[in-house]
């Protein structure tokens, strides 16, 4: 199991192509984006990942490529 | 040699040990004589044998990889022509070769960097990575696929004796048609189903169906699925606005299946094949169509593209496998005409159809044909039994098979390379642009892309001018991508379209 933390938000997802949609994304203290997927959830709108929008959390789970996976979740220090 | 089948014993024998390879070479044994008595002289060549290798030249290694296997292909296709390739096993057995993207968006937009594709084993051209390295296919090839990371070969014995079993049935066992579109896309869909099947033909909208279908729902044989789909999910999924109910779920197939099902489904990821421990232990769509009885599956590796309304990229290969199908070609052959249709239709590929050429491939026995055609009345004679007894079909495949050839060798020779390059557009052509984009509402961050098409003849670039516009009204209005695609040819816009994303 692997971790990431940041800062969770929305944003326009695969943009122009067959999949665009508005996704959940992690961004890290790199800046890098990371596409969030959750274990059993609708990989489009998942609206218990939408719940988490601006929240600063550590989540658990597995890199795969081109999304995280989340298993589990926790708040973030600053 | 009229089938190649490309096994990988040592990849084979790694995953399933000596006692389920030995239960694979014997299910080959059973499907090489069917096929004989279909006509058909099958080979089963294991390409990690030295031995067996000698004639053509290297062995592919132990760990098999894409470059190896392609070389090894090109040299056993070039000595004995077969008339279908068939590459054994998924993709943990024989790699596909990772084709850079051409469309490739960055994070946020395409981010796959790769395409995964089966396009390179169909080419004469060398081994690359470059798709327009692949503009003109030649080969009739397929690929019968086994479960990635699995422990036991039990899907592709199965897949096997299917195979050897199969037999053509009569045009109208193919009639009637199963289709399944993401509500929002459905005036594009409709458009692809009445080229297809007719105008009578029925369509499904998802939502408000799906993902429980009755078994007579999907009884028909035919079946075309235009939904969304992700990388490395068992589910296609509809679209009403903001929301994505699923429309299709592979562990609600089981059972419902008609032998001999033929399926072409656009879907982003509509034929990838993963690992189903990446996805709480279920495989994908495509395997368990596969497993329920379905002889073909024509779907794309990644991300896919097309419009909302009309037809393009991934809506058009589609159609043209299943019309290729009806119309009594071989799964193997279906496949390569739609590839060649695809590419010939246009002067030049831009880059979203180079990656759609790429991207969709066949997941069966190429060697199979669905629907019988109607023989002619000469061929019910008894001259004529005698005359072709022993060679059947061999003869006239062949001579379709060299009207392939020159047809994929055509165009692999017309068809110019796309590539991206930091290019200006020509005055008169950035303000047909600019006065589009402001007439279409391009708002925020407007990126552009321009890319050179290369070969003889006349200066050609195509320049893309891409942006968010809202569309829908209320809580329904909702961001999309807008793209302006102009083609200039020696500094004058020769060609205009405007793109919605989906």
């Amino acid at each position: 199991m692997s971790e990431i933390v940041g800062k969770i938000s929305k944003r326009l997802l695969a943009q122009g192509t067959k999949s665009e949609h508005r996704g959940m994304v992690l961004e890290d203290a790199q800046g890098l984006q990371h596409v969030l997927r959750r274990v059993g959830g609708n990989p489009f709108r998942d609206p218990e990942l939408e719940a988490l929008e601006g929240r600063r959390l550590r989540l658990l789970g597995r890199a795969t490529e081109g999304f995280f996976l989340v298993e589990r979740w926790e708040e973030a220090e600053d | 040699m009229d089938k190649l089948v490309i096994k990988h014993g040592a990849a084979l024998r790694a995953k399933y040990a000596a006692a389920g390879l030995a239960k694979v070479d014997a299910a080959l044994k059973t499907l090489v004589s069917a096929d004989k008595k279909r006509g058909i002289e099958t080979v089963v060549l294991d390409v990690s044998l030295a031995s067996a290798m000698k004639p053509y030249g290297a062995a592919v290694p132990a760990k098999p990889d894409a470059r190896a296997l392609k070389a090894a292909i090109d040299a056993i296709a070039t000595a004995a022509k077969p008339h279908y390739i068939l590459l054994l096993g998924a993709l943990d057995v024989l790699p596909m070769v990772p084709l850079v993207n051409p469309a490739y968006g960055g994070p946020g937009g395409d981010d796959d960097k790769t395409v995964p594709s089966d396009l390179p084993y169909a080419c004469e051209a060398p081994y690359g990575t470059d798709v327009n390295r692949f503009l003109g296919p030649t080969r009739v090839v397929g690929r019968l696929p086994d479960v990635p990371g699995a422990s036991k070969p039990d899907l592709l014995l199965q897949l096997l004796r299917a195979s050897a079993r199969a037999k053509p049935l009569p045009r109208e066992a193919y009639q009637q048609s199963f289709a399944l579109s993401a509500e929002v896309w459905q005036g594009s869909t409709r458009l692809s189903v009445n080229n297809t099947f007719g105008d009578a033909a029925p369509l499904n909208l998802a939502p408000p169906k799906g993902p429980r279908w009755a078994k007579q729902d999907l009884a028909p044989r035919m079946h075309f699925i235009n939904c969304h789909g992700a990388a490395h999910s068992p589910e296609y999924f509809g679209q009403r606005g903001d929301a994505y109910p699923v429309a299709h779920r592979a562990n609600l197939l089981t059972g419902k299946i008609t032998a001999g099902t033929v399926v072409a489904a656009e879907c982003c990821y509509g034929a990838q094949l993963y690992d189903p421990a990446e996805s709480a232990g279920t495989q994908g769509i495509a395997l368990s169509y596969l497993a329920d009885g379905a002889s073909g599956f024509f779907g794309s590796t990644t991300i896919a593209y097309g419009p909302s309304e009309g037809n393009g990229s991934a809506d058009l290969i589609c159609q043209y496998f299943l019309q290729r199908v009806l119309a009594g070609s071989s799964l193997g052959r279906a496949a390569l005409e739609a590839r060649q249709k695809f590419a010939g239709e246009r002067t030049h590929l831009d880059p979203f159809d180079l990656k759609t050429l790429g991207q969709f491939y066949l997941l069966g026995d190429p060697a199979l044909q669905p629907v019988g055609y109607a023989a002619h009345a000469l061929s019910k004679t008894k001259a004529f039994k005698q005359a072709f007894a022993k060679v059947q079909d061999r003869g006239v495949r062949g001579l379709r098979r060299e009207r392939l050839e020159r047809e994929g060798r055509h165009l692999a020779r017309a068809l110019p390379p796309v590539r991206s390059k930091a290019l200006e557009p020509a005055a008169p052509v950035e303000r047909t642009m600019q006065m589009m984009a402001r007439e279409s509402d391009l708002q925020g961050e407007v990126s552009r892309l321009s890319f050179e098409i290369g070969g003889k003849g006349p200066i050609r670039r195509i320049h893309v001018l891409k942006g968010l516009a809202q569309h829908g009204t209320g809580e329904q209005r909702v961001p999309h991508v807008l793209a302006i695609v102009a083609t200039e040819e020696n500094g004058q816009l020769l060609h205009v379209r405007r793109v919605h994303s989906r």
